[in-house]
């Protein structure tokens, strides 16, 4: 499976965003292949409205399935969940430690939008 | 005649201008008062109008047939608001984000966009004295005000001088709210902020080819720069209202400040007397 986690550098070694539609990139790692990929957020980060869907289309179009972030909002949830994607709760500050966090299933898995829009 | 009645800036005079000039316009000619601050109408404060209907207003959002839908994504692809998202295996529609353009219909090739109707305000019609009124409300927690804004619009009576009570702002509920007027006057009031945002509307306005005049609200704090922006880009100052406690709060007490306070009424027969003949105008 591919974890995404929002990341405020395309280096997987920086630090997790913790906004979801607006992150810069998305440090996405596949668990299968134990291999890293880095995803430019260009079309969330730069749309005047509904980045959190924009993102969540490019996470899909990936095959990615599960995201972590710091929080989510409603329309980006709806857009996550539509597209089969998990959506994790992290305060790691870096990257790494937060998929560490994530394969040991402690992270929050969100059932709901833990934010309003525009938090 | 249309006039319209804008500012950039929240707060610098819009209604207290709009319905002042409703009610000495009025004493002279028919006239009808057009709320078109769709988020906040206050004319109604003022101008305590008896209203005799209200029409919804609704707008069209598209809903998708999942049995047509293959999730191609050329709707999501046209939609420049982001409205809608193709995920692999389902399409969905974000109502709230859509301007009801109707393109995601004209490029579906499989027929899959039907359109839902949701009421998103209403438009109310009445009288206040001889002053036609009518106002729109957008309902809470709406973003789109422009629908509401052109349904107000459609009421106003040819055969009346039009005054349009415009929301603040230099977006699109204002553009919507101000095509079509024969001359636009803009309240400003002499501060920083007032000459910045009075910038922008002058900028708004000449992208919409309308007259415009401006009212210098408050007159006597801050400087002459909204004088001196003025006379570089050419706009004619028609009136001043002087910073006076007492006008504020007469409208805070719901008064019409050119009926209650009389030492006002030749300073806003002025203005209205230089905003009717910047209306007639007809070579500028």
């Amino acid at each position: 499976m591919k974890v995404a986690i929002c990341a405020l550098s395309g280096d997987i070694g920086g630090g997790v965003d913790a906004r979801f539609g607006r992150a810069a990139f998305f440090a996405v790692y596949d668990t299968d292949a134990s291999s890293w990929q880095v995803l430019q957020n260009r079309a969330g980060a730069d749309s005047e409205q509904g980045a959190g869907i924009q993102a969540a289309l490019l996470l899909a179009q990936h095959g990615v399935t599960a995201m972590v972030t710091g929080h989510c909002g409603p329309k980006a949830y709806i857009a996550l969940s539509t597209g089969g994607i998990t959506v994790s709760l992290t305060d790691c500050t870096d990257v790494k430690a937060a998929l560490a966090a994530y394969l040991c299933g402690s992270l929050r898995l969100l059932t709901a939008p833990d934010v309003q829009s525009h938090w | 005649m249309r006039i319209g009645v804008a500012s950039g800036k929240g707060g610098t005079g819009k209604t207290l201008v709009s319905v002042s000039l409703t009610r000495i316009i009025g004493r002279s000619r028919p006239v009808q008062y057009l709320d078109c601050d769709v988020e906040e109408p206050n004319g109604h404060l003022f101008l305590r109008p008896r209203i005799k209907r209200s029409t919804p207003v609704m707008l069209a959002t598209p809903a998708i047939d999942a049995d047509q839908c293959d999730h191609c994504g050329e709707c999501a692809t046209f939609c420049r608001f982001g409205a809608l998202a193709a995920m692999p295996a389902r399409t969905i529609v974000f109502p709230e984000l859509c301007h009801a353009c109707g393109g995601c219909a004209l490029v579906c090739s499989r027929g899959a966009i039907t359109w839902r109707h949701r009421q998103i305000g209403r438009v109310e019609i009445g009288d206040a004295g001889d002053a036609g009124f009518v106002h729109g409300l957008l309902n809470v927690g709406e973003p789109m005000g422009p629908p509401v804004v052109e349904a107000v619009l459609k009421h106003a009576d040819p055969s009346r001088t039009v005054i349009i009570d415009a929301p603040p702002g230099a977006a699109c509920q204002v553009v919507a709210t101000l095509r079509g007027c024969d001359v636009v006057a803009l309240v400003a009031e002499p501060t920083p902020f007032g000459l910045h945002d009075l910038g922008i509307a002058v900028r708004m306005v000449r992208m919409l080819g309308i007259r415009a005049v401006v009212i210098i609200n408050r007159d006597g704090i801050g400087d002459a720069s909204i004088d001196r922006l003025c006379d570089s880009v050419g706009l004619p100052v028609v009136g001043r209202i002087p910073h006076d406690r007492r006008i504020a709060e007469a409208y805070a007490r719901g008064a019409v400040i050119a009926e209650d306070m009389p030492e006002y009424a030749e300073c806003f027969g002025q203005l209205a007397d230089g905003l009717l003949a910047e209306g007639s105008c007809a070579n500028w």
